[in-house]
């Protein structure tokens, strides 16, 4: 920072007045974002002549430490895999994944060497394919859960399937790799359409397809899954809808006559999965104005905070003059990134849509249940909307009011592109 | 409360429309607040805060921004209602020790300052027989806890200026000869009331909330990030800011001094002559800081500053 002469400072100290201070409550209200602006201005010009009440403000702000999980708005990498509930239930589902592909390869030894054959045959008529196809038995296992009714639309991208069936169990290896990606459900949709395209390829796919249809054989590998958390159900889905299209392609008519019941059976734990997607995360927000996320119906209570990088360390290096720009520079390195406490009034939550508004015309829209954030400017003919955004109406997901504390009621047709103001 | 000041007409009828909205969201129900006794509260807190001339709008508008669950939960506890003294304990009692803690930052006065607190909030002062809690002049304006971790610094600072004025006397008297006779100004005609002036002027044109930035950051050593949060906006927001404002003020008291017939290069000289006896001033407003480990890691950082910093060309 540059330096500011000193009779600056002297002359800054030396304005202080000695009106009566604000009281705890405004104080604790400009804290929090929550004043009206003709307030904010008295109490900014009183802070700004008064040490004492600045040194009350500084004391009694909310520990950055509090800030519990962070979803960036750039990046949402990393933050997803940080929650116990979802590390736990990634365990565990790689685990069941594991052992039911054990179970199946054994299984499938004693069985039928028929099966193996007719797949083996199949695959080695693919160049690229077959000593992996050899190795990996259990990749070409996933054939039995063809159900016939796509058998139909199969044929002409049998190849290409057949061909990436290898790259995909060398990659079972980065399974984990996919556990981190920040949104689960975008992964359900990717890995299908993937899926149904042209092979799994490319980076975003290769790690999350593979293993999703890894632990696909066994019918009970849903079920289980479905009762610890609705994030992993997400991953249950992926992996059925991941079965049904990687399997599309090799037939043996052998082996779907055996497995005949089964997909039966997958379709409708696909039903009970998509149910359990839909039972939509809750939302609230906390005495502090921070945003709370529950993803089990209300028991835990997670902060998410939008926009913000946690603080790695404080330091009050320099609070002076840094005279020089090394100095500066430094400066700048150590004093990371201080998470900023926002300070939310309103919410309002429809389906995966959620809206959250609160101090200083802060507003905030998430398409997905919260895994990413825009931040919406609501303007009409030019003026931007101000002030503190109070409620949050939304009718459906595209018609919604919102309120600020000047008493504006700010109306949006189409899902916040456009607003009207009254 | 506030009885001297009368019940605006608007605010009176922005209470009716709300009341029954706003009693119901508050939870009073629960807690032994009557609705009528609820109003009255509502009235308190809107007629302490709200300008004589607002309007309707204007006081729906406050009203709907108070926190009235937790005014309700502060006011019932004040009153006396157990329910409401279970809630407050359940959700406070903890708390309210590590943030005394975070303000004292050391166990036993941490401890001591929760506890005075917890006394205060009880209602050890009695007026008239009846005991007053402090949690009665809770107005719901901001959150609960950020009310209880404010009044906790309020006392801490209290508390400390207490203590520093016991001890001032002899480190004034120390200090005072080091400082007494700062080396005249070498080659500068600028005389100090002139540039205080100008500084004044300077000073005076920017807006109060940049006057607060430049306090908090140069006049206390807040570290940027603290000095964001205060004013809940980005740290590199702050930062720019700071940056624009020191190069500002330094270009307005140059060109003041310009105007009043001072050669650029005397006026120069006045400033940086300033900055490099900068140190002898900040030492001693950074003798008043609270903190002895900022204190050391502020100086350490002056020395380095003052040994890097270009002498000036004359």
């Amino acid at each position: 920072m540059p330096d500011v002469p000193k009779f600056v400072l002297k002359r800054l100290k030396e304005t202080a007045g000695v009106e009566s201070h604000p009281d705890a409550d405004l104080l604790t209200a400009f804290a929090e974002q929550s004043l009206l602006e003709s307030e904010r201005a008295r109490v900014i010009e009183h802070l700004s002549r008064c040490g004492e009440c600045r040194e009350v403000v500084a004391l009694a702000l909310p520990a950055s430490e509090d800030v519990a999980v962070t979803v960036s708005l750039r990046t949402a990498r990393g933050s997803w895999s940080g929650w116990p509930i979802l590390r736990w239930s990634l365990a565990i589902v790689g685990l069941v994944a594991l052992t039911s592909v054990g179970i199946l390869q054994y299984r499938q030894r004693h069985q039928t060497n028929q099966t193996l054959n007719a797949v083996l045959t199949a695959q080695n008529q693919k160049p690229a394919a077959p000593e992996l196809a050899n190795q990996q038995p259990p990749t070409s296992f996933q054939l039995q859960e063809i159900p016939p009714q796509t058998k139909s639309t199969a044929p002409p991208e049998a190849r290409k399937k057949a061909q990436s069936i290898p790259q995909d169990t060398s990659a079972k290896d980065k399974s984990t790799r996919w556990l981190r990606e920040p949104y689960p459900a975008s992964g359900v949709s990717r890995a299908v359409g993937s899926g149904t395209g042209a092979g799994i390829s490319g980076g975003s796919a290769d790690g999350r397809a593979p293993a999703a249809a890894a632990p696909a054989p066994s019918p009970s590998v849903p079920q289980q899954a479905v009762v610890s958390s609705p994030s992993e159900t997400v991953q249950v889905d992926s992996q059925a809808a991941a079965a049904v299209t990687t399997t599309e392609s090799q037939v043996s008519d052998q082996l779907v006559q055996d497995q005949k019941e089964r997909p039966s059976k997958d379709v409708s734990s696909i039903n009970t999965i998509l149910d359990a997607v839909k039972a939509s995360p809750r939302w609230s927000i906390s005495s502090k104005g921070a945003l709370q996320r529950s993803l089990d119906a209300g028991n835990t209570w997670v902060e998410i905070n939008i926009d913000s990088e946690l603080t790695a360390s404080r330091s009050r290096l320099a609070g002076i003059a840094g005279n020089t720009k090394e100095v500066s520079n430094a400066n700048k390195k150590v004093k990371a990134q201080q998470s900023l406490s926002a300070s939310f009034r309103a919410l309002t939550a429809f389906g995966t849509e959620v809206w959250a508004g609160g101090s200083a015309a802060m507003l905030y829209h998430s398409g997905d249940s919260g895994a990413h954030w825009t931040r919406v400017l609501p303007s009409s003919s030019g003026v931007p909307l101000t002030g503190n955004v109070t409620s949050i109406e939304f009718s459906d997901p595209r018609h919604g009011t919102i309120t600020t504390s000047s008493g504006e009621r700010w109306i949006t047709p189409d899902a916040g592109q456009t607003w009207s103001r009254q | 409360m506030s009885a001297s000041k009368p019940i605006v007409a608007p605010v009176q009828s922005a209470i009716a429309d709300l009341v029954v909205d706003l009693y119901g969201k508050s939870g009073c129900k629960n807690l032994g607040l009557t609705r009528e006794s609820f109003a009255a509260i509502l009235c308190d807190v809107a007629t302490k805060y709200l300008p004589a001339e607002a309007t309707l709008s204007e006081a729906r508008a406050f009203l709907l921004t108070l926190r009235v669950d937790e005014l309700a939960l502060a006011r019932a506890c004040a009153a006396g209602d157990n329910s409401a003294w279970d809630i407050f304990l359940t959700r406070y009692r903890e708390k309210l020790y590590h943030y005394a803690l975070r303000i004292a930052r050391e166990n036993s006065a941490a401890r001591d300052l929760a506890d005075s607190l917890y006394a205060e909030l009880y209602g050890t002062a009695t007026r008239n027989g009846e005991r007053i809690s402090k949690l009665a002049s809770f107005t719901g304006r901001g959150s609960l806890e950020g009310w209880l971790r404010t009044v906790l610094a309020q006392e801490f600072v209290n508390r400390y200026r207490r203590s520093k004025r016991l001890v001032s006397l002899n480190e004034e008297i120390e200090e005072g000869s080091q400082f007494v006779a700062p080396e005249p100004e070498p080659a500068s005609s600028v005389d100090s009331y002139r540039l205080e002036s100008l500084t004044d002027a300077a000073l005076a044109a920017l807006p109060s909330e940049d006057r607060l930035i430049l306090a908090a950051y140069y006049l206390d050593g807040r570290p940027l990030a603290e000095v964001a949060r205060m004013l809940g906006v980005h740290e590199s927001t702050i930062s720019r800011k700071v940056e624009k404002l020191a190069k500002s003020l330094r270009k307005k008291i140059l060109t003041g001094m310009m105007l009043q017939g001072i050669g650029r290069r005397e006026a120069e000289e006045a400033l940086e002559v300033d900055v490099r006896d900068l140190q002898v001033n900040i030492r001693r407003s950074l003798a008043q800081e609270p903190f002895a480990a900022a204190f050391s890691e502020e100086k350490n950082a002056l020395h380095f500053q003052q040994k890097s910093a270009p002498r000036v060309k004359s």
